[in-house]
């Protein structure tokens, strides 16, 4: 069962871009290597995570009051610049959205760019979803 | 409903995306707006009449014109909603590059 499954996922995306004083080898790692995901993904709970096509992953977040679980798919995984999986937690009410995370050199540094689609809301139905998250962009920054 | 139910149903429909992107250019008047939808008029005030159910336009009168224009907290409250997402990924960022950081250091202890 390889990519994204459109008709299971939410209208809503985010990309969030970040820079971090690494080399995008070192950054991908960090995403890949289940000891480094435990550490700071995972929040020292725990993580299962095969990183590779159709590999899946689980992701047991611990906060103070409970376990989050979180489930996913590998989707593409291209050391060290691209990284992509779906998203599946009590937040995406079962919607499976996808994470692509984007590594770009630039020099010492790394340019990270992680983008999460297919976000559902809270009670909309599914089969609404056209230009949606382009429009609702777009309004975001004009009414910010 | 709650005005974020009311405001994701009414732009479910593209037309109405289109109506609510054209407004935030600026206010126009309802028969202004009809024109680039090939639409009727009565179609359009419709549509208008969704958008002002759910609070994401009002309609004010001038003369014997009506305007519309667009009002912003419904969409603000869209954009809060999607914030919840990005609040959970700048922590989980944050935390990567706090790890990065250990990391460099302690392979600078080691050597």
């Amino acid at each position: 069962m390889k990519g994204r499954n459109e008709r299971a996922m939410g209208p809503f995306r985010i990309s969030l871009p970040r820079t971090y004083d690494a080399s995008p080898e070192r950054v991908f790692r960090a995403w890949t290597d289940p000891d480094s995901a435990r550490a700071w993904l995972a929040m020292g709970g725990d993580a299962s995570i095969d990183p590779r096509p159709d590999g899946l992953f689980y992701l047991g977040m611990s906060t103070k009051e409970k376990i989050h679980p979180h489930y996913g798919r590998y989707l593409r995984v291209e050391a060290p610049r691209l990284l992509e999986f779906t998203w599946v937690s009590e937040s995406t009410y079962g919607k499976e959205s996808v994470v692509t995370i984007e590594f770009t050199p630039r020099g010492d540094q790394t340019e990270l760019r992680l983008t999460h689609e297919g976000l559902p809301d809270e009670k909309m139905a599914t089969g609404h979803t056209e230009g949606w998250s382009h429009f609702l962009d777009t309004l975001a920054a004009r009414v910010a | 409903m709650a005005t974020l139910d009311l405001a994701f149903a009414a732009l479910a429909d593209p037309t109405r995306r289109r109506i609510v992107a054209r407004l935030t250019r600026g206010h126009v008047r309802v028969t202004d707006l009809a024109q680039p939808f090939a639409m009727s008029l009565n179609a359009v005030s419709k549509h208008v009449k969704v958008l002002e159910r759910a609070g994401l336009v009002r309609r004010s009168r001038q003369g014997r014109e009506h305007y519309l224009s667009l009002r912003a907290s419904p969409l603000r409250e869209i954009a809060r909603w999607t914030s919840q997402y990005e609040r959970f990924w700048n922590q989980r960022l944050d935390a990567l590059g706090q790890f990065l950081e250990q990391q460099k250091e302690s392979e600078h202890e080691g050597t």
